[in-house]
């Protein structure tokens, strides 16, 4: 028999983005830096990033949505930002994983892969905010969102990197 | 004429090797490995840390290499049927496996859903479900726990959560891997018992040698270099046991009493306190206690007795609520980062300081802060890597087997020449002689040690002091010419 | 941290029925968007208020009020100024400051935002995650998703305790260099700690979906469920006590104000 590579079957599915969305919501409540509206920045994107580099934009999109649904859940008083959250960090993991798998190793392709999934989140919580804070509030919140998102394209393609280094396995992962 | 019926479980020839990496072979585990049992029968397998039990266990139940990938060759038969084709949700009902750590097979937040989530699976209807759970919680002392979230159980509590799912799936063959380790002697006697009643075909997979619990096994067998080596029908077998000390899985015979080396007295413990949070008032309390640099202690005690904690607070990671830490030769007050610099602490899981992708890279990151040169750092890492037995420098740590990844945990401290460590139960898992040599390499450095353990019989041959703490306190400090007093003073920690 | 977003407690809002609970924040959130005047609003705020205070204990209200208030005060002072239509209500030296319209727009987005926060907190708190979860697969959320949110909600916790240790590790590991005393640390000396946490979270997937498929997950026959909520008269009580609800919450904007 040859090597033979293991399997992505559903269960495998489930507990990749399981887990990946425990550490989107841990990474999301373990560095809180408050902020205004939104309540914290924090490093929820640099596991957005990290996951959507390593397991792909499926992966990214559940367990980003989930994890920072969860996080936002967890907080008690930020409840109600958890389908927002969803919705946009979903997206982000989506977008971010899609623009990187075109060239998968390429740090420029990654870089532009990560500010657009910045984009996404720092306008989509300036939309929805805009609904429920009002527009000033929300604009308020929009360069910390960016910082945040920064913060997680940097750290997430130097994990990314680290990672895969470290834990070779990782690399047959991505579905 | 009497012919003997064919095996329940039958493994033949069975070869594993891990996927290979970046052009590096993938590790192999198994080399036409074979073994059989009879159906009911109670086997022990035993074999050191990295011998291939739990990929062997993993192999029996279908999961690899459908998880690891990977090249397996060889025959499994079930019964009589072809078992390597199958897919473990299929084997669910043959093959039930306990594994050695029990987060692993942990994924709900109750109880009462984790044993139900495989009747779920197998289709039973709600009611029995519910019957079966109960009946399952009540037969591993667990009554009552339905709605407790597993993540708040106790070790052994955890594996008897685990014990009760397997019973209510109800497999023919039952897998321990290293199983009864974490549940007290009375629970270890009544599994046992429970799995003779049910008439289970039962495996124990173990790195050590465990007296008084194997009296009822029937099959004994030793897994070293990838196959079965040497095996017996009974516990008494002379040869068996030549080969089990030969292969560190017993404490080695002509163990060579430990010298006392010169001891240096390196911190003081004085009225040291410190209340748990969270619990009613139970706390630590040490009015005196002495630590010396080159000493090998061993420190011994239940479960919640505080040894972990006051390791902690040795460290520097945890700060006491009143009392002193001195540092003995200089006489000042040991605290916080100070103490961290000059005492090491190893968890007993190595893994959780590994983040680089060498083992160069490992042992050398301490060092080039300290300024050495660049060829002295090589020169170091080398001489260490050596004395810890890790041959391959460009091989990544987290790839590694856990012994060899134990072993670089120990080596990255002992490069960092703190002048006591403390090894929070680095003995689980790994075999006599692996412990041994961790030990002497250690050693070498001069460091003074302490090893939290369970294991008083190997503390006694080993350690030139014991310490044994019950309920928050030190109840025992026994230099080593007065060991026989121990059995007096602690004789909970003595197992029969 | 909190781990479980859910407090234990008896009163009639957590015996209330889960599905009801979460059907009826879709209209507790629509009620705050309708054109009314605010006046119409401050009941419903008041309610929810009360709510959290008698079925929570007056003390959680703090938690909720100390997070938002900066939120709140930032919306005092940045909405005015975008809505400068209507008769002036208050000037600083010839600057209008405050018209009628700006007031209103203000009390509008503080009875808003204080009641969608205090709504959804007084949900989150009184459903368990396991009724959570079966309150989705019983909106027909897929039974797989359904698993992902409960591993997650068990990995959590332990993840957690990962972080400490590996913090703990490093910490050991690295005492005696030069290294800054800041206690915050610097951004770059996360790096080998979120390596650590990674690999070791990484390292519990397969091993995790080996427990799922040993356990039966991925057979064809038909799974059963173990646990369900109640279909009873209670049920359908709870029904239409949220039918009620939902009514009131929506009724305002029928209304011609």
């Amino acid at each position: 028999m040859n090597d033979e590579r293991p399997a992505l079957s559903p269960a495998f599915r489930i507990a990749s983005i399981a887990i990946l969305a425990a550490v989107t919501t841990v990474l999301t409540r373990v560095v809180q830096i408050p902020t205004v509206a939104r309540g914290y920045i924090n490093l929820g994107d640099v596991a957005i990033v990290f996951t959507a580099l390593t397991f792909g934009p499926f992966s990214a999109a559940l367990s980003g949505g989930l994890g920072t649904a969860l996080a936002d859940l967890l907080s008690g008083p930020f409840a109600f930002w958890a389908p927002i959250s969803l919705v946009v960090h979903g997206l982000q993991g989506l977008v971010v994983g899609v623009i990187a798998a075109a060239r998968p190793t390429n740090i420029v392709v990654r870089i532009i892969a990560g500010v657009a999934g910045m984009a996404i989140v720092a306008g989509g919580y300036f939309v929805a905010g805009g609904f429920i804070t009002g527009w000033g509030p929300s604009l308020v919140d929009v360069p910390a969102n960016i910082l945040q998102g920064g913060v997680g394209v940097v750290l997430g393609i130097l994990l990314a990197i680290a990672v895969a280094r470290a834990y070779p396995p990782v690399r047959q992962w991505k579905w | 004429m009497h012919t003997t019926p064919a095996p329940f479980f039958e493994a033949r020839k069975l070869s594993f090797r891990f996927p290979g990496i970046e052009g590096r072979q993938g590790r192999s585990v198994l080399n036409d490995f074979s073994l059989s049992l009879a159906r009911g029968s109670l086997s022990v397998l035993l074999g050191a840390a990295d011998a291939g039990k739990t990929t062997f266990s993993r192999i029996a139940a279908g999961l690899i290499p459908r998880f690891t990938g990977g090249r397996l060759s060889g025959t499994m038969l079930l019964g009589g049927r072809d078992a390597l084709t199958q897919r473990p949700y299929e084997l669910m009902e043959q093959v039930g496996v306990v594994a050695q750590s029990s987060d692993e097979q942990i994924f709900l937040t109750r109880c009462d859903t984790e044993i139900a989530f495989a009747l779920e699976s197998l289709g039973m209807p709600r009611s029995r479900m519910h019957e079966k759970v109960h009946e399952s919680l009540q037969i591993m002392g667990l009554g009552g726990f339905e709605a407790r979230n597993p993540s708040t159980l106790s070790g052994g509590e955890k594996k008897r959560l685990l014990l009760a799912c397997l019973y209510a799936i109800g497999p023919e063959l039952w897998i321990l891997d290293e199983s009864l380790a974490e549940l007290d002697l009375a629970w270890k006697r009544r599994t046992v018992a429970l799995l003779s009643e049910i008439q289970a075909t039962v495996l124990i997979l173990d790195s050590r040698w465990q007296e008084g619990l194997i009296q009822s096994a029937t099959s004994f067998a030793l897994l070293s270099n990838g196959m079965v080596n040497a095996s017996a029908t009974s516990a008494d077998d002379g040869t068996f046991s030549r080969a089990l000390g030969a292969a560190g899985i017993t404490p080695g015979e002509a163990l060579d009493p430990p010298v006392i080396r010169a001891r240096r007295h390196f911190l003081s413990v004085r009225d040291l306190r410190y209340t748990f949070p969270g619990t009613d008032g139970f706390s630590l309390r040490i009015d005196a206690l002495d630590l010396f640099e080159g000493e090998m202690c061993c420190l011994l005690g239940r479960n919640g007795s505080g040894k972990s904690t006051l390791g902690r607070i040795l460290c520097g990671l945890l700060r006491p609520d009143g009392g002193t830490l001195t540092f003995a030769d200089l006489g000042v007050p040991a605290f916080g980062d100070a103490l961290c610099a000059h005492v090491g602490y190893l968890f007993q899981n190595p893994d959780h300081q590994i983040y680089l992708p060498t083992v160069r890279e490992e042992l050398s990151l301490g060092l080039a802060r300290q300024g050495s040169s660049r060829v002295e750092i090589a020169e170091r890492v080398d001489a260490a890597a050596m004395l810890f037995g890790l041959p391959d420098l460009d091989e990544p740590p987290a790839l590694m087997s856990y012994g060899a990844r134990r072993r670089l945990q120990a080596a990255t401290y002992y490069l960092l020449a703190r002048r006591l460590l403390i090894l929070d139960e680095v003995d689980s898992g790994l075999s006599y002689r692996e412990l041994e040599g961790l030990i002497a390499a250690l050693r070498k450095g001069g460091a003074g040690l302490v090893l939290i353990t369970h294991d008083m019989r190997y503390a006694r041959s080993i350690a030139d002091r014991v310490l044994v703490m019950g309920g928050g306190r030190v109840i025992a400090d026994v230099s080593r010419p007065s060991f026989s007093s121990l059995e007096s003073l602690a004789p909970e920690t003595f197992l029969p | 941290m909190i781990v479980d977003f859910y407090k234990t407690g008896s009163s009639f809002l957590h015996r209330f029925d889960p599905r009801a609970k979460l059907i009826l924040l879709v209209p507790l959130f629509a009620c705050f968007f309708f054109r009314v005047p605010p006046s119409v609003l401050v009941p419903y705020c008041c309610a929810l208020i009360a709510l959290v205070a008698a079925t929570l204990g007056p003390g959680e209200l703090l938690s909720p009020l100390k997070a938002i208030g900066p939120v709140l005060v930032l919306i005092c002072l940045l909405t005015p100024p975008f809505h400068r239509t209507g008769t002036p209500l208050w000037q600083v030296a010839g600057v209008v400051v405050v018209t009628t319209d700006g007031a209103r727009e203000t009390t509008l987005m503080v009875l808003r935002f204080l009641g969608i926060t205090f709504g959804f907190f007084a949900v989150v708190r009184t459903v368990s995650p396991e009724d959570l979860v079966l309150s989705l697969r019983w909106f027909r959320l897929p039974y797989g998703a359904c698993l992902v949110v409960l591993i997650a909600l068990r990995t959590i916790p332990s993840l957690v305790g990962t972080w400490h240790n590996v913090q703990d590790a490093h910490r050991l590991r690295s005492a005696g260099q030069e290294r800054t005393r800041k206690r915050r640390l610097s951004l770059g000396a996360y790096m080998p700690l979120l390596t650590s946490v990674l690999i070791e979270a990484v390292k519990q997937i397969p091993v995790q979906a080996m427990a799922l498929e040993s356990r039966g997950y991925g057979r064809r026959t038909h799974r059963t469920s173990f646990a369900d909520l109640p279909t009873g008269p209670r049920a359908l009580r709870d029904a239409f006590i949220a039918l009620g609800i939902a009514m009131l919450f929506v009724a305002p904007a029928f209304i011609p104000w």
